[in-house]
């Protein structure tokens, strides 16, 4: 079995049009959510969100390709020329036909879909695009994506609501490891901040009017954020044979199912993905440095999740360092996982636990180390990355501080 | 020229990634580069330029097909329908919404 590297980053997210912008932003717990731009509706509840600001899609595709894209795959193509020429990832040592494309999402061509439907039923008009099929469809980013690069490995979008870019890490990463491709882009995009989307998400009740405080008692819920993250994956032999920058290691994977609620998640599933993640990776628990929160921000997800933690670590837990970046980047819905792993894969190479931002106050029913306010340097060899998805769907991602110098 | 031939013309050079090359009826959609893909769009604009339906599909039976390979097909396949609904030359253009990338 390969060790598997990861070699190259990719990310646009309302922190950041890069990678470092984006560490930069989560290592000193700059929040990027703010007031909603550029929605209409007088009668919206909500009034935040962390969306990419200041982006102008001219400055990256020609008129034609525009036409033929929505905004979440525009997000996962720019994402994954940046880990691709980050990375270097396709040479005469690795083809293109050798390289996989999977991507998570949950919710698809939103953008599209809502301004196409707004003009069929709204005003009533005849006629709708030619390319509102391709735009909307869920597996744009993975079709984009290898049509902008060039790559013709196996390639697909993979969704499990919030928790599908850390299934297509997992999985990417279990093909390099088998040897059944080379490399690997994996990751995660999502824009589905609409009008009808937030009127959708404002009907759960979860949704909070001010930011997005994880794990703080004065927490009111999530924010929804959007935007892509990409990692380029290759075998750690490789990588070190041919000089290339190893951010981290990827070491294992979880993933479990609740079947238990639609939208409650179930701590006795959420531990049973931490402990499957451990397993996959072959570490105990004690060897966990950090972990990075799914960590919504809604009174219920929090309280599991420090449930799941104690049931996964138990004495080990409360000298975990556990952190949300959901309260800098917003919960980007199917994209989170990925931005959430290059903040953890960050974390490893800098020694650095990010802060959950926003926090102000403990909560007793949540009890551990979640690095408040400001961030940690710390000794960290390991780290988890959870997300756990409505409809109780889980992953857990596990990786390991980089033995090379970078 | 008539005004409504300058104004397909126009929407046609428009999209052509090929400069310099000069639009005539008889010029090749593919020399101007413009893909199947390049025409439904196309077909779309202009429906919405001139609020008249131009019946294309691309898998009709050969006996019946429409086909569009230079541009005197498209002008054509215009014609037609500003022909039947008593327009041609007369109906004003007006703003045809563009598909907005937010």
């Amino acid at each position: 079995m390969n060790r598997v590297a990861v070699t190259g980053l990719g990310v646009i997210s309302a922190v950041g049009h890069t990678a470092s912008e984006f560490w930069h932003a989560v290592s000193h717990g700059r929040s990027g959510i703010g007031p909603i731009q550029s929605i209409a509706g007088n009668d919206l509840e909500i009034g935040v969100a962390a969306q990419v600001r200041d982006f102008d899609p001219g400055e990256h595709f020609d008129r034609a390709r525009q036409a033929q894209m929505d905004r979440f795959a525009q997000f996962a193509v720019i994402a994954a020329r940046e880990a691709m020429a980050d990375s270097r990832l396709v040479d005469e040592a690795c083809s293109a036909m050798r390289v996989a494309t999977i991507i998570g999402t949950s919710i698809g061509g939103q953008v599209t879909q809502d301004d196409a439907y707004r003009r069929l039923y709204g005003e009533g008009r005849q006629r709708s695009h030619p390319f509102i099929v391709p735009r909307i469809m869920t597996s744009a980013p993975a079709s984009q994506v290898t049509m902008d690069l060039g790559l013709t490995g196996p390639a697909y979008v993979v969704s499990s609501a919030c928790a599908s870019a850390g299934h297509a890490i997992g999985q990417a990463f279990h093909m390099i490891r088998a040897g059944a491709v080379d490399a690997a882009l994996a990751g995660g995009a999502e824009a589905s901040i609409t009008y009808g989307s937030l009127k959708s998400w404002e009907a759960l009740r979860l949704m909070a009017p001010d930011t997005c405080r994880p794990f703080s008692l004065d927490r009111r819920g999530m924010v929804l954020g959007e935007g892509a993250a990409i990692l380029a994956l290759e075998p750690l032999e490789r990588a070190k044979a041919r000089g290339a920058t190893v951010y981290a290691e990827l070491i294992g994977f979880g993933a479990t199912s609740d079947a238990s609620d639609l939208v409650r998640p179930s701590p006795e599933g959420a531990a049973r993905a931490i402990c499957a993640a451990l397993e996959d990776a072959r570490l105990n628990a004690d060897e966990v440095d950090y972990v990075n929160a799914h960590g919504t921000g809604t009174a219920t997800n929090d309280i599991v999740e420090t449930d799941a933690l104690h049931r996964a670590f138990g004495p080990h837990a409360p000298r975990l360092a556990v952190s949300s970046t959901k309260a800098v980047h917003g919960h980007a819905l199917g994209a989170s996982p990925a931005l959430e792993m290059v903040a953890t894969v960050c974390a490893l190479r800098d020694g650095v636990a990010p802060p959950t931002a926003n926090y102000t106050t403990p909560d007793p029913e949540c009890d551990l180390d979640y690095v408040p306010a400001e961030a940690r340097e710390m000794t960290m060899r390991v780290a988890l990355s959870n997300s756990f998805a409505f409809g109780g769907l889980n992953a857990v991602l596990a990786a390991r501080a980089s033995d090379m110098s970078v | 020229m008539l005004d409504w031939e300058r104004q397909i013309i126009d929407r046609i050079a428009e999209r052509s990634p090929s400069l310099g090359v000069a639009i005539t009826p008889e010029t090749l959609l593919d020399d101007l580069g413009i893909d199947s893909l390049d025409q439904i769009e196309l077909i779309f604009e202009l429906e919405e330029h001139f609020d008249v339906p131009l019946p294309y599909n691309a898998n009709e039976p050969s006996g019946e097909k429409v086909r569009l390979v230079t541009v005197g097909d498209i002008l054509g396949l215009v014609a037609d329908q500003l022909g039947q609904s008593g327009a041609a030359g007369e109906r004003s253009a007006h703003h045809a919404e563009s598909f907005q990338v937010q």
